[in-house]
């Protein structure tokens, strides 16, 4: 649905700028980039990787007119559609699940194929898209998970560091941004992982690792 | 005096094999993860697009310890590795004590010049004629072979080596060194547990030897209790476990003391509470305190707990003395009063423990009663369960009760621990705010990882153990296993496994009913059910019937020979590798059945001997077929002296093996999930073994036996155990099947009659594949889904055909998501047009059919129709086979319905009906009102026309249409005239059940009639259907159409059958919705509608 106006709009769980974007017929970069939203860039280092109650400032819808000759074949794309969806696939020694089989299932349609040498799943899929499911490896045997698309909140955050946690296997409490002894407990693990002082402690050097190894 | 069995036997008795890694069976314990899984079962991963992220599963580690494997996710385990290195320093020590304490206990019988001679010596000085006696046995006990004393030793070795292992590994506390060295001290306990075995036997010999030394005996079997006593540590029992076996043993004493007093039996009870009052409550609570690893909360200490475990046992103790006593007398009210005022204290003072606050508090009291109501419900169940399976059985009371006494015991610590906890933790939910709720509510959160360990499960994790408890299932009646082999064809030695495995996994197991030649041979012990390695086909024909036979050409052993021979060429060389043979009449059979044929001829036993000997040596030089002569010849040349004999005894021993059972489906029985068995394919042989023993912990499960008493005569061996003993001999649950599910599950039109096994150890017949779905629908309900929609996890099975239309469907749209219900639509849609291209209509499926008869309270079963007819069921069975039509009866056998699809063309279902009836008429009775009903296109019809045609001058009647013309009128020829399309028009009635009987007030006075119609609405009900009640049940009137060559009137006339009307149904009743309802067709699938009737 377009939108004829400007607004503002407060971002909620599971939202991205993308499919914000998307449903405001706009290009991804259009939104993200606008002046009105300088401060949110500096907040946040991705344009979807959003916390709840962040205000996106969405501009109206421009209109534009092309001069283009009848009676011929005219081609326009979208851009930004579809989006790249890039998950890598470890295994517990932290080495790629290279070459392995997967199942992907988005929204009741399901596509097979191969993560790459380095055990990547690089798809395109729909910028709006909400969840799904992966399972890599025979019966999904090597790993196998439900997908929460939009839900991965910044790293500076506690849900956001929960959510690591999570994708990394070290942590199946809440995530509602409380500290609790699971995360105590997956947080002791990472540290001892990464060589950090023994303990539970969640602190900047932490999140530096925490990046690196996510990722993100 | 006979001191036989002690000098007589052999030093190689004593001797065992030490146990290899890969041998130890270990079982699952009690913390951890209970399934063992490469990945956490609901893993999530919280993404995004447009960014790079990471995902890594979890895996779990097997840990071990006392030996029993606890899995754990390795960064438990980095947290955790400290600990687990103390749990196996500890049981080393343990370990290595036990060793020790064995060691001088056996070495007292050994060489009996310690406490054992002493003591026998001393309760029998009194008794001068039996001391030449004893000292004659403590001779003979030192002069006989017995095991080596020294394997004691080497186990201390290893245990001590273990022990240096377990101080080394505290530096190195690595996965691989905490694993081996969990692994060596089970096989050390594995090893001990065998030599102790041979001790045991050489313990048994000695008492038996010394069996008229009464008194010496006495004082023997109290030593022997010791020894007992140790078995738990030995054997590294669960705690449960060990209470269990404790307390039998306890019973067992009690049981002796009294027995030897010869007390009456009420005495014996009362002794035996006696002891029971006084050595459960401590040991009790050691276990449960060990269980709970001193997590219990401070408050509420081991003193409370005996408390509280005293009183329940005292409780318990009343309420069996007054159900034994009282019988029948006893009133629910004398057991709730009973155990009410007891509990309801006990429980209030744990309660003002936990919770602070004083017993006598209102709330305190509120909470207490509740939860005495709650177990003194259970008891009450347990009790009466208890006496009526006791009845039943032929049992005494006793001992049933005792045999469920722990867990009963467990039930109520368990129920009063995790009730309050839970009860409390849900405050949080409930009154987050109020007052110190909070407070003590997060600390009796805490407190439940005590209980998460007690009952087996990890925080946040699924865990089978914690389900809901089912009711348990007791052992098979000798009647019930008379039923499954006569209605299943299944051996005794197979169902009461597969009863067991269904009920300990919660699963339907659908397996194809195997011919009655498994049954066969159910009588003779020395057969057994095809192994895992045996490919080779059993014979369908011939003297071999029902027996694995090796194929020639010269000599067919079934109708599809040829594949039987590629198959056995196939199955040779693992016939050679696992030691088994062919007879001269081909039956294949292993030498080692032979020594169970000779428990039956007794006289030979011998004989039998040794041939199996000759015939193993034999098979060892690379010789198996003896239909071969040139391996008989080669027979003669070995065994000059013994030829005659081996062929003779081979010719005589009714040994071999038969067949094995083939699987269709497994279902969740929780889910409806198809669980999987296999890949599909046969490659994948015995995949059910390795899949579900991860899932279900299966040996665990099959390993509890059966009753013995209750194996029917033919399942027992001469010495009266199970002929094949349901433990470690025992062929597993899964290997009963050789192969995964196959392609059954992409066929369900084919197939022969299909067994289902249900958890609550229900047992189903299904005809065909088709009335196997329709009855999987009612059995299953909502969970049902059809056979491409049972994938686990509700992933959609995809094929890679372009012709499928799942692919097709679900990409559709870009995008658009095709739910559930739409999707079935197109799929069920796709495969009635695809199958409909020729034109000429689709039978509605057979399931639907069956389901319209049997929702209308019509009965399938023999007995009901021999109620009509004096004809035999297998005579019904063989018409309706042929004519592949249904037939179902009303309970008052006064109504008769006849139904039919429209396989071919609507001429052919006419024609089935009609030669189902010619073939029935020497059958029924004529006072039978026959309907005759034929379920038509899967398409709605109007009312004024088929779609269906015939086409051209011949009525599409496969066979001769004279045979069916004198039934059904419309199929004479008429001059002139050319039999063209049916049409329909109006209604007809077809049959209409009674309405449901009314609950009676005096059963007593129910009229037979009624007495069968209720019957009939609580087995409908049963089905989770509602009972019938249709009213009018009409069927649309089939007319023909007759196409006048010469004027091109049409004619019409009704068609009759027998003189009776056909009703056409255009689906079954309510049955399946979606033939009924108006479908949108796709474009796909779209094509030209045709006129009503066309003229040619």
């Amino acid at each position: 649905m377009a939108h004829t106006e400007d607004r503002h709009h407060e971002v909620a769980q599971g939202e991205t700028t993308v499919q914000l974007a998307l449903e405001a017929g706009h290009y991804w970069s259009t939104v993200w980039q606008h002046s009105n939203n300088a401060q949110l860039r500096q907040l946040r280092k991705h344009h979807n990787v959003l916390l709840p109650g962040d205000v996106l400032f969405i501009p109206a819808i421009r209109r534009r007119e092309v001069s283009k000759a009848t009676d011929a074949t005219h081609k326009f794309v979208r851009k930004g559609v579809p989006e790249k969806f890039n998950l890598q696939f470890l295994d517990y020694d932290n080495k790629p699940l290279a070459n392995a089989a997967y199942v992907l299932i988005l929204d009741g349609s399901a596509s097979t194929g191969n993560l790459d040498a380095d055990g990547w799943l690089r798809v395109f899929v729909r910028p709006d898209i909400r969840s799904g499911r992966i399972e890599v490896g025979p019966h999904g045997s090597l790993a196998a998970c439900d997908l929460n698309f939009g839900h991965l909140d910044p790293l500076s955050t506690l849900t956001g560091v929960q959510a690591r946690l999570r994708n990394l296997g070290l942590y199946d409490g809440p995530i509602d941004g409380e500290t609790n002894d699971l995360l105590k407990e997956a947080a002791r693990a990472f540290r001892l992982a990464e060589g950090l002082p023994e303990g539970d402690e969640i602190n900047d050097e932490f999140h530096q690792r925490l990046e690196n190894k996510h990722r993100s | 005096m006979a001191h036989n069995s002690l000098l007589n036997a052999k030093p190689k008795d004593y001797v065992f094999e030490p146990a290899q890694a890969e041998q130890l069976r270990l079982e699952q314990g009690a913390y951890g993860e209970r399934f063992r899984s490469p990945v956490a079962p609901q893993q999530q991963a919280l993404v995004s697009t447009a960014i790079e992220q990471v995902c890594r599963p979890t895996i779990l580690l097997e840990i071990v310890f006392y030996s029993k494997i606890h899995l754990v996710q390795p960064d438990e385990f980095v947290l955790k590795a400290k600990d687990y290195h103390k749990i196996l320093r500890e049981e080393t020590l343990l370990l290595y004590n036990d060793v020790k304490d064995n060691r001088k206990i056996y070495q007292e019988w050994a060489d009996p010049d310690g406490f054992i001679e002493s003591a026998v010596a001393n309760s029998t000085a009194a008794f001068a004629a039996t001391t030449d006696a004893v000292v004659g046995f403590f001779k003979a006990v030192k002069r006989a072979p017995k095991p080596d004393i020294e394997e004691f030793d080497k186990l201390i070795d290893r245990v001590s080596k273990v022990a240096y292992d377990v101080n080394a590994a505290a530096g190195a506390l690595t996965y691989e060194n905490i694993h081996e060295i969990g692994i060596q001290l089970a096989l050390i306990r594995e090893d001990s547990r065998r030599l102790y075995k041979a001790v045991d036997l050489f313990r048994n010999r000695a008492i038996d030897s010394a069996e008229t030394i009464t008194k010496g005996l006495e004082t023997a079997e109290g030593a022997s209790f010791q020894v007992l006593a140790l078995v738990p540590t030995l054997t590294g029992m669960d705690p449960l476990r060990e209470a269990a076996y404790r307390i039998s043993l306890i019973v067992l004493r009690a049981g002796g003391r009294s027995a030897g007093a010869a007390l009456a039996q009420t005495s014996i009870i009362r002794e035996l509470c006696g002891v029971l009052k006084a050595d459960v409550p401590p040991m009790l609570v050691e276990v449960i305190s060990s269980v709970l690893r001193g997590a219990i909360p401070k408050g509420a200490g081991k003193e409370l707990l005996i408390f509280i475990v005293k009183q329940q046992v005292e409780f318990l103790c009343d309420l069996a003395l007054m159900v034994n006593e009282r019988g029948t007398n006893l009133k629910e009210d004398d057991i709730k009063q009973l155990g009410m005022n007891r509990l309801t204290s006990c429980l209030s003072e744990l309660i003002s423990k936990l919770l602070g606050g004083r017993p006598s508090d209102t709330g305190v009291q509120r909470l207490a009663k509740s939860l005495a109501e709650n177990t003194i419900n259970t008891l009450w169940r347990d009790a009466l369960t208890a006496r009526e399976t006791a009845k039943t059985q032929g049992r005494e009371f006793w001992d049933v009760f005792l045999a469920e006494f722990p867990w009963t015991i467990v039930k109520i610590i368990q129920g009063t621990f995790v009730g309050v906890l839970q009860r409390n933790a849900s405050r949080i939910a409930f009154e987050p705010h109020s007052e110190d709720g909070q407070q003590k509510s997060l600390d009796i959160l805490k407190a439940q990882k005590a209980t998460s360990i007690f009952s087996g499960k990890r925080l946040t994790q699924p865990n089978a153990s914690t389900a809901p408890k089912r009711a348990p299932l007791g052992p098979m009646s000798l009647n019930e296993y008379r039923q499954w082999q006569q209605e299943l064809f299944l051996h005794p030695d197979i169902a009461g496994q597969l009863r067991r495995y269904a009920h300990d996994s919660e699963q339907y197991v659908a397996f194809r009913v195997p011919s009655n030649a498994m049954a066969l041979h159910a009588s003779e012990f020395s057969k057994r059910p095809k192994p895992l390695w045996l490919k080779a086909k059993s014979a369908t024909m011939g003297e071999t019937e029902g027996l694995v036979t090796k194929p020639t050409t010269a000599r067919p052993i079934r109708q599809d020979n040829e594949a039987a021979v590629a198959t056995w060429e196939k199955s040779v060389e693992s016939i050679k590798k696992n030691g088994a043979m062919v007879r001269e009449d081909g039956v294949v059979f292993h030498p080692d059945m032979l020594r169970d044929a000779a428990k039956v001829d007794t006289a030979n036993t011998k004989n039998y001997e040794r041939v199996a000997q000759v015939l193993t040596e034999f098979q060892a030089k690379g010789h198996f077929d003896l239909t071969d002569p040139g391996t008989v010849r080669a027979l003669y040349e070995a065994y000059p002296h013994d030829t005659d004999l081996t062929r003779f005894i081979l010719q005589k021993a009714r040994i071999g093996y038969y067949p094995d059972l083939d699987l269709a489906e497994v279902f969740d029985a929780n889910t409806g999930d198809r669980i999987p068995v296999g890949a599909g394919n046969e490659k994948d042989p015995a995949e059910l073994a390795y899949l579900q023993r991860n899932r279900s912990n299966l040996d665990q499960a099959v390993n509890i036996n059966d009753d013995v008493r209750n194996l029917p005569p033919e399942a027992r061996g001469p010495d009266g155990k199970p002929r094949v003993s349901l433990d470690n001999k025992s062929p597993h649950v899964q290997s009963l099947f050789q192969h995964g599910a196959d392609n059954e599950y992409y066929k369900p039109g084919e197939g022969g009659p299909i067994g289902v096994v249900g958890p609550d150890g229900r047992k189903w017949y299904f005809q065909n594949r088709d009335s196997f779905e329709a009855g999987m629908r009612t059995i299953l309900g909502q969970k049902y889904r059809d056979p491409g929609q049972r994938n686990v996890r509700g992933i959609l099975m995809t094929k890679n055909s372009k012709d499928d239309p799942t692919t097709g469907a679900m990409a559709k749209g870009s995008g658009e998501r095709i739910d559930t219900a739409k999707f079935n639509r197109i799929r069920w849609y796709y495969e009635r047009t695809r199958q409909d291209t020729p034109g000429l209509g689709v039978p509605v499926p057979p399931h639907d059919i069956w389901m319209s008869l049997f929702q209308r309270g019509l009965s399938l079963e023999p007995a009901v129709f021999a109620l009509a007819h004096g004809g035999r069921w297998s005579d019904l069975h063989a018409i309706l086979q042929k004519h592949g039509t249904f037939a179902a009866i009303d309970l008052d056998a006064k109504n008769l319905v006849i139904a039919g699809a429209t396989p071919e063309s609507f001429a052919n279902g006419l024609a089935r009906l009609a030669r189902t009836a010619i073939d029935l008429g020497a059958l029924f009775v004529p006072n039978l009102t026959v309907w005759f009903e034929l379920y038509s296109s899967y398409k709605p019809v109007t009312s004024d026309y088929i779609l269906n045609r015939i086409g051209g001058p011949d009525p599409g009647v496969s066979s001769a249409v004279a045979d069916v013309s004198s039934a059904i009128p419309v199929f004479q020829p008429k001059p002139g005239h050319k039999l063209y399309a049916f049409a329909l028009d109006g209604f007809h009635p077809s049959y209409t059940p009674p309405p449901p009987t009314p609950a009676p007030s005096r059963p007593d006075q129910l009229s037979p009639a009624d007495r069968n119609r209720l019957y009939r609405d609580q087995t409908v009900g049963s089905f989770g259907l509602q009972p019938p009640n249709f009213g009018k049940v009409e069927g649309q009137k089939l007319l023909a159409a007759w196409d006048h060559l010469t004027t091109r009137k049409l004619t019409f006339e009704e068609v009759k059958i027998l003189g009776r009307p056909v009703a056409i149904f255009t689906a079954g009743l309510a049955a399946c919705p979606a033939n009924i309802e108006p479908m949108e067709i796709p474009n796909l699938f779209d094509r030209e509608e045709r006129p009503a009737l066309l003229v040619s």
